[in-house]
């Protein structure tokens, strides 16, 4: 009996814990719904190739990749070290392990696309029973949801198609990733929730899944999702570990040493960069800093780090070649924080061989723990320096972008497609009702301490928004990343912080009625608008792009005016919250193209019927 | 409230049991039926009458976009009988770009009657795009048995629009 009672505690606790509430997994399994509809079993990037292949070997037992299962071996982001190549993320492919075996079982009992119609269309009505006793509409979910899903799932029954070879390995790690996206919502529910309310938490919620690119890169396989699920979980875990009488307030500030030790498992340079500014800011305000707790910390966050130098370990072969991160070859513009590798000799250390065991260790791991540090000091430098020297490629990364010729020419003959951040997630131009903060920001850093109304935790998300900003603005525009997938954590953490501004946040809280009405209408309204007119006006893809750019801009530019109005007026907080909810439809129906018809990758849709929706959409 | 949970039950069942039918455990229904694959480029095909565009087109992109868009109007062709899977090709050549481009129709007994051969759309880069309008070469091509035939051909302007 008392074992029964601990599993009901620890499952409601695990519950609370992932969720929060039934808010939470209601956006969180909505956001998986969206996703796996526009989700397509097939690579979009050649980057992906390396972490399958990476999956395929480390499931057959070998870290070293022998034959490619995918693409080739020399994919992007492969590394070499010691004669032999691996691959990279190692932490996502060991978390999609299980999936792996889970799709495996269900390959041995199901034939693949309709298991993956079957996932879908439980998951829509697990969703739908959810919203409905949230709502108070029971009845309607169980039996019109029912029907409604039943209809769509014998639909896309008729319609499916076989899928040959089925790519195993890639669904499980888009699987993954998309669990990672669909926390992204959830936490940014709770962490808007937790200061404001649950109201403005949800608006803050859908901002995140409707008005940036979430959506779209939920279903790749890259490491930008996940950034931005563990910078607002880190986030969260700030915002709650600051009220010391709370339960679990020191479990919460650790978890966010874990949560950044493991992302560093995934992608050491990322890790860092919100490293820094988490523990800049978590140091500086915690209630408690004393020996004992920052042992107790560090100690945790050592602990955590162990699969880090587990791997590490066994690709470099010496426990004492510690976390420094791959070499990689052939990344284009992607960071790093090594310099040469030196041709794999460990003992390249030379004089220091002579001391004890122990203070080789820790020289070594001082070396490699201050290595990454200066480097990254260095490319924040660049970052600043070229936002001095050349603010024309900042405008086109994170305003306007177009056609640049240098940077086509470096892309060698890639169609163009790239949009940048402002024009993909418009409702980022909210963020500029910050601007009459700065004097209160001024007043506070002479004060040294928080400005009035601002939390640790949005202290850490800003500095993570720019220290990520920098890092990589200096190879930046690029030509075909669909929308700036480098800055994309940017995106969901700005969200955050712009609906927390005390103007933004009284249109939001006062019309967000408004806010869902316009957001609809302009998803199935507007969307089919833009459909006509990209028809009508026979585009191609490039010139589809743009014509979404200079929409996104055009919503932006008038958000942004109503932004800048509104901390001095409430007049207009009605027009706002409709603008606002136009700029998510505006990111919501560029996102759904772009996954639907633009990247179709040849009709690779999960879905059948999204499937024969792109076939009938008359877009090259 | 017996009736909600009849629906519930009801739809979960219907997914799991219409999937787990048509797994390869029970495997009574096979809904992805994979037609065996055809030999393609085998048979043959009677073509009436083809007649190709005289004018493609080369245009600026708009919104910012930068690339030229090469477009070619489709060819109309009039087939009479078709036998297997042989191929159409419909091919454009702009010799002095030294550019060549083709898209592959794979015919069947379904495409008897006029049919509409579509080229692919292209991208230029604009900096490569320099004169008002090239001359280029059409040809449609039918391949099967390991044997091509040429059965229509006519030089072609592609038009520069900005």
């Amino acid at each position: 009996m008392i074992d029964r009672e601990r599993a009901t505690r620890l499952r409601g606790l695990s519950y609370r814990f992932l969720f929060g509430d039934r808010v939470g997994l209601l956006v969180f399994l909505g956001s998986l719904c969206l996703f796996l509809a526009l989700w397509r079993t097939a690579f979009l990037i050649n980057d992906s190739y390396t972490i399958a292949n990476g999956l395929a070997a480390v499931a057959d037992g070998n870290i070293a990749l022998t034959e490619p299962a995918y693409g080739s071996l020399r994919s992007p982001g492969t590394n070499f070290y010691g004669g032999s190549t691996y691959s990279r993320n190692y932490g996502v492919i060991v978390l999609s392990l299980p999936v792996l075996y889970a799709l495996g079982g269900i390959e041995a009992v199901a034939d693949f696309p309709v298991a993956l119609v079957a996932l879908w269309s439980l998951l829509v009505y697990g969703t739908v029973l959810l919203a409905g006793r949230q709502f108070g509409r029971e009845r309607l979910a169980r039996v019109g949801g029912g029907c409604v899903v039943a209809a769509v799932f014998l639909l896309n029954v008729a319609l499916v198609e076989p899928i040959s070879p089925v790519p195993r390995h890639l669904l499980a790690l888009q699987l993954v990733h998309a669990t990672a996206g669909a926390f992204v919502g959830t936490l940014a529910y709770r962490l808007v929730s937790f200061t404001d309310g649950r109201r403005r938490g949800l608006v803050a919620a859908i901002a995140v899944v409707a008005g940036t690119p979430l959506a779209f890169w939920a279903t790749v396989p890259k490491r930008h999702v996940v950034t931005a699920a563990v910078a607002l979980a880190v986030a969260l875990g700030l915002a709650y570990s600051r009220d010391a009488d709370r339960d679990w307030a020191f479990e919460a500030r650790a978890v966010c040493y874990v949560l950044l030790a493991l992302l560093a498992w995934i992608h050491a340079p990322e890790a860092l960069v919100l490293f820094v500014p988490f523990v800049l800011v978590d140091v500086s305000t915690a209630p408690d800093n004393g020996p004992r707790t920052l042992g107790v910390l560090g100690g945790v966050f050592l602990l955590a780090l162990v699969p880090l130098f587990v791997t590490n370990t066994l690709i470099t072969g010496d426990p004492l070649t510690v976390p420094r991160m791959l070499r990689t070859v052939g990344q284009g513009s992607d960071i790093s924080l090594t310099g040469e590798l030196s041709s794999g000799d460990p003992s390249s250390g030379g004089d220091t061989t002579n001391l004890p065991r122990f203070v080789r260790v820790g020289i070594v791991l001082a070396q490699s723990a201050v290595e990454p540090l200066t480097k990254l000091l260095g490319l924040v430098r660049r970052g600043i320096h070229s936002l001095q020297t050349d603010p024309t490629a900042a405008y086109r990364t994170l305003v306007r972008s177009g056609y640049i010729e240098h940077v086509a020419d470096r892309a060698e003959g890639t169609p163009e497609a790239n949009l940048t951040l402002l024009e993909s997630s418009p409702v980022l131009a909210t963020i500029v009702a910050a601007s009459t903060g700065l004097v209160a920001i001024k007043r506070s850093i002479e004060r040294r301490s928080l400005p009035d109304g601002v939390t640790s935790a949005d202290a850490f998300l800003a500095l993570t928004a720019v220290a990520l900003t920098l890092v990589y603005i200096g190879s930046l525009p690029l030509h075909a990343q669909v929308t700036v997938r480098y800055l994309f954590p940017v995106a969901p953490i700005l969200v955050c912080l712009a609906v927390r501004l005390p103007p933004v946040g009284r249109a939001l809280d006062a019309h967000w009625r408004t806010v869902l009405w316009s957001w609809s209408a302009g998803v199935l309204i507007g969307g089919q608008l833009v459909l006509v007119a990209l028809v009508a006006l026979d585009v191609g893809r490039a010139e589809a792009f743009q014509f979404h750019a200079v929409l996104g801009l055009a919503v932006a530019l008038a958000l942004g005016s109503w932004s800048l109005v509104s901390v001095a007026t409430e007049c207009f907080d009605r027009i706002g919250a409709a603008l606002f909810g136009l700029a998510l439809a505006s990111s919501t129906a560029f996102v759904g193209f772009a996954a639907i018809e633009y990247f179709g990758l040849g009709g690779a849709h999960a879905l059948p019927m999204v499937r024969t929706l792109a076939d009938a959409i008359p877009l090259r | 409230m017996d009736v909600d949970r009849t629906v519930v039950w009801g739809v979960v069942g219907l997914v799991v049991v219409t999937t787990l039918v048509s797994g390869p455990l029970v495997g009574a229904v096979d809904l992805t039926s994979d037609a065996e694959t055809p030999a393609y480029g085998v048979g043959s095909v009677t073509v009436e009458s083809a007649s190709l565009p005289e004018r493609a087109t080369l245009t600026a992109g708009r919104f910012g976009a930068g690339e030229y868009r090469l477009q070619v109007p489709d060819a109309a062709v009039a087939i009479a009988a078709v036998e297997g899977r042989p191929l159409l090709v419909y091919k454009l050549e702009i010799d002095e770009r030294g550019y060549s481009r083709s898209t592959t129709h794979f015919l069947s007994t379904e495409n008897v009657g006029s049919y509409a051969a579509s080229m692919s759309d292209d991208t230029f880069a604009p900096d490569t795009v320099n004169q008002t309008a090239y001359d280029g070469r059409l040809a449609l091509v039918v391949r099967a048995n390991d044997s091509g035939r040429v059965v229509a051909e006519r030089s072609i302007t592609v038009e520069v629009i900005e």
